[in-house]
């Protein structure tokens, strides 16, 4: 019994990770209609960033996160003003075609900037891994693994917190607002370029604040964005484009598959057995779980 | 002027006899160079069919190329196989072609309810998919060790290049022939205005059935013929993501929907790729170059670049992409 | 606004093609230059396979070359003169087909005489397809995957031991230590192996070599590549409880496992990771805590023997110290094999080289370097595969220490907790 509670544990902490890599995600594209490719590299950044921050420059990961947020702010200003803002003046609708390629380029151009800087400057070895949060825990019997619960903390706080800011704010309601009808929103009188690079700003530095967290439990390397972003991609999908909450859910739901599968199958099998499911949810659920929910 | 009919079958022509003869000019390196740009332009051109055509964003495109090629070198590691002499090339190409025909049918039924993103992560799943059984079935596929083509038929790069060529001509006609065809007209009004499409008659299984069935045919061509040049093949080399995405980028950049859009595509990455990696001899990495002229050409033609609207200031673009 | 992005991507192309350029991107002219010997190969410098090699190979290799040369070259009899030594190394970025093209090119634009090995199993055999096909002779560094050497082929050989022989050092090690009493008596081992090519045949030695030491494999458990989740096996292994576990892993993966090993209380008696005294960074990566006492395998040592002061004096030169990127010693002996094998055959003819390297045998780091014919390792015929050997190795005090053969040992071998 203390076996299976243990696996379900286990499964909702994978859940909170996957929660994790896909909820800045699905901000980003249900509400600036941008899909960032580099979304992936952006996480690894977070987290190389985090431990160069905590590790090699031994600061208190408090302090760490704090600047962590002030150069991730400025990146993402960069990154709208550069990137964004050029392909949102030519036509909404080339914003998603324009991006998926301008982000391709820009997330290989990161990603082997990355690898090579921290090669020439930091260490030999690029893999980045933070052992902070790591402490055993036993409840009751059941062995946690420490680290995923302040995974697990930290994503619930996320989510509460965009989710008040969605609905007690008025910037947040302008986001709901501008989601549900573009035009709309534009009709009477709001700025939608002002609001999408707040939103897009928001959603940078979160991804980057989750690869901090992310690192405390796997160690990632550069070249890890891509696969990130596509296994983000595919919680996204799961919950429902721009569904929040629902991405916590979708996470654990996968979470859950992956670990029964493991114990099941082998653990080799629970990549096939997570993808297999998302599919049958697809072919049921076309918009997925919780369908195109505006928040 | 419009160019005539004419004046563009002849400019093909011009284009298809240079690039039949340039092998004889060509050193081994651009040899092999060239045969993986038609590789690539062959997945990129079948790739538009789904989204230049239907509307439908294909991230799994790689996986006709991965089956055919796994199809392929699977069934040449069987003796009985091997003793069909003449026959063996015969057999390997029908049984890759009719396993990926057969795979894009099946997947046809799920895949199509979906729309938007919802299917272009449909399709990504399939190819991780296959990619996850091909690197677990190993007694079946070789596993993480991979596949070798018994050297008794290895395809020398010339050949490949012919055969390559062939099948890119194949798949850039197809293009054209469903921009001037009814077919193609039936696709468009899909993409359209499906509730329209249906209005009128049209059925949407049938049509996405057939789309999906075409594109994967080629691809799977080029698997075989990549299985057979390359002598051994992996979860990696055939079923990576990267052949699902790249073309996908290919086409973007070249213009989707457009019939040579895929061409210019291909060519614009893999001359900049070729550049980049071959020549540039800085102590930076090559591929942060690559990255940033990506990003670079993406700022300057976000809607591809026969649909670019400087590119079509030139009346030269604008034939090209009718 | 749409100007924008045109000033944008336009100002980024020029500033690309400037540095376009400036590098050396035309070729170096071909005035008379005394006869070079041009070796070459590709590299990933980026790229998923970039992590373990990246930069650092390049560097390393390109560091031998200025060495090799400051020493006036390579003596050739034919030409009665040292001749200098140019190498070309490409950054294949992790693609075999990108590697493919480049080790065309270098074969025929480039027309280099030799061939050094790049990164990774699957490249490694597109590679040696290429080498095969022009009489090239190419000598790998890290790769020794059996099914690379047992193609029949006549222009290969690789310096390091295959990898599926790695645990029987491994297990030797661990006889003569409970034998000694050193070590507590093990009965039983966990073999986790990931399922790439390299980690595949280091748990296949872990597996099929474990009656070396009498142990007994109670769990066979393969995960898919660069996997973070083991709360399945590690359910699993709490309840079976086998006295070791042997993680064929790299290290990142490595690192993942012994961490949710940790905090979900597993804890054998002996944790073996081979991956994990393969580069310094392992430590921090999982903390004093969990690093202390684990048991890896690391190629590098205080070498003794053969050119070692020229072995670390290169390794400083490329900013490496302790234990990091132990592959190097590999690099150096494969490069050094070559050298030899052009002194001993006094010429650059590809054919005499090769022989010469067939049957070289002559002292280095590790001891005698030979390269064995029609061997059988884990089921397959081998030809060409070397014996540069791995040492087991333990993380003490913060610290990797080699504990194994006594020889070359820098500390012995401390039980966990």
């Amino acid at each position: 019994m203390a076996r299976v509670l243990e696996l379900i544990v286990s499964g909702l902490s994978l859940g909170g990770i996957y929660a994790l890599l896909a909820f800045a995600m699905s901000l980003t594209i249900s509400t600036t209609r941008v899909l960032n490719v580099a979304h992936g590299v952006f996480f690894v950044w977070g987290g190389a960033f985090f431990v160069i921050l905590s590790q090699h420059l031994n600061l208190h990961p408090a302090l760490a996160l704090l600047i962590l947020t002030v150069l991730f702010f400025g990146f993402a200003l960069l990154f709208e003003w550069g990137i964004v803002r050029s392909l949102l003046g030519r036509s909404v609708h080339l914003l998603l075609t324009g991006s998926i390629m301008a982000t391709f380029g820009l997330g290989l151009s990161m990603e082997s900037a990355l690898g090579y800087s921290w090669v020439t400057f930091v260490d030999p070895y690029p893999v980045f891994s933070s052992s902070l949060a790591m402490f055993p825990l036993t409840l009751g019997g059941v062995s946690l693994s420490g680290s995923r619960l302040v995974i697990l903390a930290f994503v619930l706080l996320m989510v509460s917190g965009f989710h008040l800011f969605l609905h007690k704010t008025f910037l947040g309601k302008g986001a709901r607002a501008m989601a549900q009808n573009f035009d709309g929103f534009v009709v009477i009188g709001l700025n939608p370029y002002r609001l999408s690079m707040i939103l897009f700003t928001l959603a940078i530095v979160a991804t980057a604040i989750s690869g901090a967290f992310y690192v405390l439990a796997v160690p990632l390397n550069p070249y890890e964005g891509l696969p990130l972003t596509l296994k983000a991609f595919t919680v996204v999908i799961l919950a429902g484009v721009g569904n929040l909450p629902a991405t916590l859910v979708a996470g654990t739901v996968l979470g859950l598959a992956e670990v029964i599968t493991s114990q099941l199958l082998g653990t080799v099998w629970a990549p096939a057995v997570s993808l297999t499911m998302l599919f049958l949810v697809l072919s049921f659920k076309p918009t997925g779980l919780f369908g195109k929910g505006v928040y | 002027m419009r160019p005539t009919r004419a004046r563009a079958t002849t400019a093909a022509a011009g284009v298809i006899a240079a690039l039949g003869a340039l092998p004889l000019f060509l050193s081994s390196t651009w040899l092999v160079v060239m045969f993986l740009s038609f590789v690539w332009l062959i997945l990129t051109a079948n790739y538009d069919v789904l989204d230049g055509f239907l509307g439908h964003i294909n991230l799994g495109q790689g996986a006709f190329f991965g089956l055919g090629a796994y199809v392929a070198t699977m069934l040449l590691n069987i003796p009985s196989v091997q003793q069909l002499g003449a026959l063996t090339h015969v057999v390997i190409t029908v049984s890759a072609l009719a396993a990926a025909a057969l795979f894009a049918a099946v997947m046809a039924f799920p895949l199509f309810r979906l729309k938007g993103l919802y299917f272009a992560i449909g399709t990504l799943i399939l190819i991780f998919l296959l990619q996850v059984l091909a690197l677990n079935l190993g007694p079946l596929t070789g596993g993480s060790y991979g596949l070798y083509v018994p050297p008794a038929f290895f395809m020398s790069t010339f050949v490949a290049y012919y055969l390559a060529l062939v099948v890119a001509i194949v798949s850039v006609a197809l293009n054209c022939y469903l921009s001037r065809s009814t077919l193609g007209l039936a696709f468009r009004c899909i993409k359209e205005d499906e509730g329209a499409a249906q209005a009128i008659g049209l059925s949407l299984m049938k049509y996405k059935s057939i789309a999906i069935v075409l594109s994967s045919l080629p691809s799977a061509a080029a698997g075989v013929l990549f299985a057979l040049n390359s002598g051994f093949i992996d979860p990696n080399i055939a079923l990576g993501v990267e052949r699902s995405l790249l073309p996908a980028l290919m086409a973007l950049m070249g213009g989707t929907g457009t019939v040579l859009g895929p061409v210019f595509g291909t060519a614009i990455i893999r001359i900049v790729e070729t550049v980049f990696f071959h020549y540039l001899r800085l102590p930076v990495p090559s591929m942060l170059f690559f990255g940033i002229t990506l990003l670079a050409v993406a700022l300057v033609i976000p809607e591809g670049l026969l649909k670019s609207p400087r590119m079509r200031r030139l009346a030269l673009f604008r034939a090209l992409a009718s | 606004m749409g100007m924008r992005s045109h000033v944008l991507g336009l100002g980024l192309m020029v500033v690309v093609s400037a540095l376009f350029a400036g590098s050396h991107v035309f070729a170096p002219d071909a005035r008379a230059q005394a006869r070079e010997i041009k070796i070459g190969g590709t590299m990933a410098v980026t790229g998923t396979f970039s992590v373990e090699w990246g930069p650092t190979a390049k560097n390393f290799m390109e560091a031998w070359a200025t060495m090799m040369n400051e020493r006036g070259g390579i003596f050739v009899k034919e030409a009665n003169a040292k001749l200098p030594i140019k190498l070309i190394l490409y950054d294949d970025g992790s693609s075999a087909d990108r590697a493919v093209e480049l080790y065309e090119r270098l074969a025929t634009t480039d027309k280099v005489d030799f061939f050094t090995g790049p990164a990774t199993s699957p490249i490694t055999i597109k590679a040696s397809t290429i080498a095969e096909k022009y009489g090239i002779p190419m000598v790998t560094a890290e790769a020794n995957s059996p099914a690379i050497f047992a193609r029949g082929f006549k222009w290969l050989v690789g310096a390091d031991r295959p990898a599926p022989q790695w645990a029987e050092d491994y297990y030797a090690m661990v006889t003569a230590l409970m034998d000694a009493g050193t070590m507590p008596r093990l009965k039983t081992v966990a073999v986790i192996q990931e399922n790439t090519p390299h980690t595949m045949d280091v748990g296949w030695g872990g597996i099929n070599r474990a009656n070396i030491a009498g142990l007994t494999v109670v769990a066979t458990e393969t995960v898919p590549p660069s996997a973070t989740d083991f709360s399945a096996i590690i359910g699993k292994l709490k309840a079976l409880n086998p006295d070791l576990i042997y993680v064929a892993t790299w290290a990142g993966t490595g690192a993942a496992f012994a961490k949710q090993a940790f905090e979900l209380g597993l804890k054998p008696r002996e944790l073996h990771i081979p991956h994990s005294t393969i580069t310094e960074k392992y430590y921090s990566m999982v903390g004093a805590t969990i690093g202390e006492g684990i048991t890896g395998t690391t190629h590098e040592a205080h070498f003794r023997k053969g050119d070692k002061d020229a072995y670390f004096a290169l390794r400083k030169r490329v900013g490496l110290s302790g234990f990091d990127a132990g592959w190097t010693s590999l690099r150096f002996i494969a490069l050094e094999a070559l050298t030899k094998a052009i002194e001993r055959a006094g010429s650059l003819d590809r054919a005499r080289v090769m022989a010469a390297l067939r049957d070289l045998k002559y002292e280095t780091l590790h001891g005698q370097l030979a390269f064995s014919f029609g061997a059988e390792v884990a089921g397959k015929k081998v030809d060409g595969v070397g014996n540069k050997v791995v040492y087991p190795a333990q993380w003490q005090n913060g610290k990797i220490e080699v504990i194994w053969p006594p020889e070359v040992a820098t500390a012995k071998y401390r039980p966990r907790q």
